[in-house]
């Protein structure tokens, strides 16, 4: 709490007679302002403060005015309209103003928001351009150019002309239908030297030649040329081929482990690399995944056609049945490679007919013989040991994925994949068409539609121990009545089991056993025609009507009378 | 691919010329493309000579 409170009288400027009257002065105003708070501001008008002075204290009013103004620090001066006042403050100071700064306050700020800022304009990024060598061309004027200069050279025999080719400028448009070819010219002039004018070279003369020819010298020079970049027919050069990275090729593979089947080049482009199909450069990037995938030998196993290109690896499973190994297939119908010519042409029929066989049905599976061949395509790669294709059934709104396993040399080729086809379906027997479409990797097939009908037909019971019996079957598909394995044809199958895989891989001990099963017994001979062989036969194991009467006619126990009707006399 | 060893084989200048033709192409060419365009070049040879 202040219970004193010492003032300091203000000093005053000027002589001693002003510093007397400006004191004087101080003490009527502070006598004025005897209550007010020492910064509050003292105001008495100029004209009755001079009155008071010179009524009081006999100075004169210009001496009065002359004290205050010169006393700035003590005295303040100001005007209210008319009047002029002398201000000061119970300390002695002139009063200062208190009066808020205007200009900058919060709710200034609301109301009247800094000015956007104005950027200056971005100058336009610089467009990379290709080197002009590259992209530039310039409609050439055949002849006239080498002719000028030609026919400028000056008939002196010590100027040396050397016309060098450079670089072939070529144009090409998004479908090679024209290339333009301008030699470009680079005259020097040197003295004293030989006389040399040598012609842009040539290429080769390909007029009049078979594509094909000129097809094959073109694989042949450039498939080993490391810098260009070929897969399934197409070019590219090395270089501009996009790579892709360990993280593109893992994701690639585990992409098609999680989707559990082959993928194609564009499913791959568009799910993995985010390419979408109607961008610019979606032809350059499936041939990059096509061409960088066929390097991972390891990783990935190409298995498409040239317009379905699937991708395929290692650890996905086996396509079509596992009741039988494809090993052990291929070895059944080893007997296709002797039959079917080397020379086959692909593609070269628009569809096949097909009956299937018990063995077939079973297996979900079609040969791969003399007409599959004729109407699938063949292998992109010299090492492709199998293609997925796609059959569509238009009847099932249903697509499958069909394994073609092609032949070796010691297995015949087959086609997996049909299993649940067939068992949805068909029945052994049935009639089936294979047609192919403008896409060589995708199939149409139909099957005769029918009446529905039952029979107790011939089933293949391998729950626990392998067993043929005969069970009761509707279908509605239109069968062969010739290959139909009915318990009205073949009652004796209906007991029998699965022949040994020693006996079922040789032809004539199957032949053997048919007989024992479907054969008419004549005292200790069997007899049976020949269509009902071929029907039972090919339960056990795929044979053909080439391969079954060749083994019948080499069988020394076997005897025919008109060559439909065989004997097996097992003694 | 087709086999190797046809008595048609392809100079230095015509090799250079398809790898020309293939950096300057955006997307990937079939063979049928280049055969094309090594005729078409032929072509143009004969009427530039002319």
């Amino acid at each position: 709490m202040v219970t004193d409170q010492d003032h300091q009288a203000p000093v005053f400027a000027g002589t001693k007679k002003f510093q007397t009257l400006a004191a004087r002065t101080f003490d009527v105003l502070r006598g004025r302002g005897m209550f007010m708070s020492d910064y509050a501001p003292i105001r008495v008008p100029a004209e009755a403060l001079t009155a008071f002075l010179v009524e009081t204290q006999g100075a004169k009013p210009a001496d009065v005015a002359k004290a205050i103004a010169d006393n700035p620090d003590v005295f303040a001066t100001e005007s209210v309209g008319d009047i002029d006042y002398v201000v000061t403050t119970r300390t002695g100071k002139a009063p200062v103003s208190n009066d808020p700064l205007s200009t900058h306050s919060f709710a200034a700020r609301f109301l009247a928001p800094q000015p956007k800022i104005v950027r200056p304009a971005r100058p336009a990024p610089e467009r990379v351009r290709v080197d002009p060598n590259w992209a530039t061309y310039s409609a050439p004027e055949y002849g006239d150019e080498e002719e000028d200069a030609y026919l400028d050279l000056p008939d002196d025999d010590n100027v040396v002309v050397v016309v060098e080719p450079v670089a072939d400028e070529v144009v090409t448009e998004a479908v090679v239908t024209e290339v333009e070819v301008l030699p470009s010219e680079e005259v020097e002039e040197t003295e004293a030297a030989p006389v040399e004018a040598t012609k842009w070279t040539a290429g080769s003369d390909f007029s009049g030649r078979d594509d094909a020819l000129v097809a094959t010298a073109i694989e042949s020079r450039l498939t080993d040329d490391e810098r260009t970049a070929w897969f399934a027919g197409k070019w590219m050069s090395e270089d501009r081929v996009a790579r892709l990275g360990r993280n593109d090729i893992r994701r690639i593979k585990d992409y098609i482990a999680e989707q559990d089947r082959p993928l194609t080049d564009a499913t791959i482009a568009q799910d993995i690399l985010n390419v979408r199909a109607n961008s610019a450069e979606f032809d350059a990037i499936q041939f990059a995944i096509n061409y960088r995938l066929s390097r991972e030998h390891r990783e990935f196993d190409f298995v498409g056609t040239n317009d379905q290109r699937f991708w395929s690896t290692s650890s996905l499973p086996q396509i079509g049945t596992t009741r039988r190994k494809p090993n052990e297939i291929g070895t059944d119908y080893r007997y296709l490679v002797d039959e079917i010519p080397t020379d086959v042409e692909q593609r070269s029929i628009p569809s096949v007919s097909h009956v299937l066989s018990f063995y077939e049905f079973t297996l979900g599976l079609l040969p791969y013989n003399l007409e599959m061949q004729q109407l699938l395509p063949a292998q992109v790669l010299p090492d492709q040991r199998s293609t997925v294709v796609t059959f569509e059934i238009p009847q099932l709104y249903t697509t499958y994925l069909v394994e073609v396993r092609y032949p070796t040399p010691n297995r015949g080729g087959f086609m997996l994949g049909l299993d649940d086809f067939y068992a949805e379906s068909l029945v052994p027997g049935a009639l089936i068409s294979v047609t192919a479409t403008e896409n060589d990797g995708h199939y149409t097939v139909e099957f005769l539609p029918a009446p529905s009908q039952s029979a107790r037909l011939l089933d293949l019971d391998d729950r626990r121990s392998p067993r043929y019996h005969f069970r009761p079957t509707s279908f509605a598909c239109e069968v062969s009545p010739e290959w139909l394995i009915s318990e009205d044809r073949f009652p004796k199958l209906g007991a029998e089991k699965p022949l040994d895989d020693k006996v079922r891989r040789r032809p004539d001990t199957v032949v053997e056993a048919t007989f024992q099963r479907i054969g008419i017994e004549d005292g200790d001979s069997f007899i049976s025609t020949f269509d009902e062989l071929l029907t039972a036969v090919n339960i056990e194991r795929p044979c053909s009507e080439t391969l079954l009467r060749s083994t019948l006619e080499q069988h020394a126990r076997v005897s025919s009378d008109d060559a439909d009707t065989f004997t097996y006399d097992p003694r | 691919m087709a086999a190797k060893g046809s008595d048609l084989q392809l100079s230095e200048d015509d090799v250079m010329f398809l790898l020309t033709l293939l950096r300057n192409a955006a997307s990937p060419l079939t063979t049928a493309q280049l055969v094309d365009a090594l005729k078409l070049r032929t072509n143009r040879q004969d009427i530039s000579s002319s």
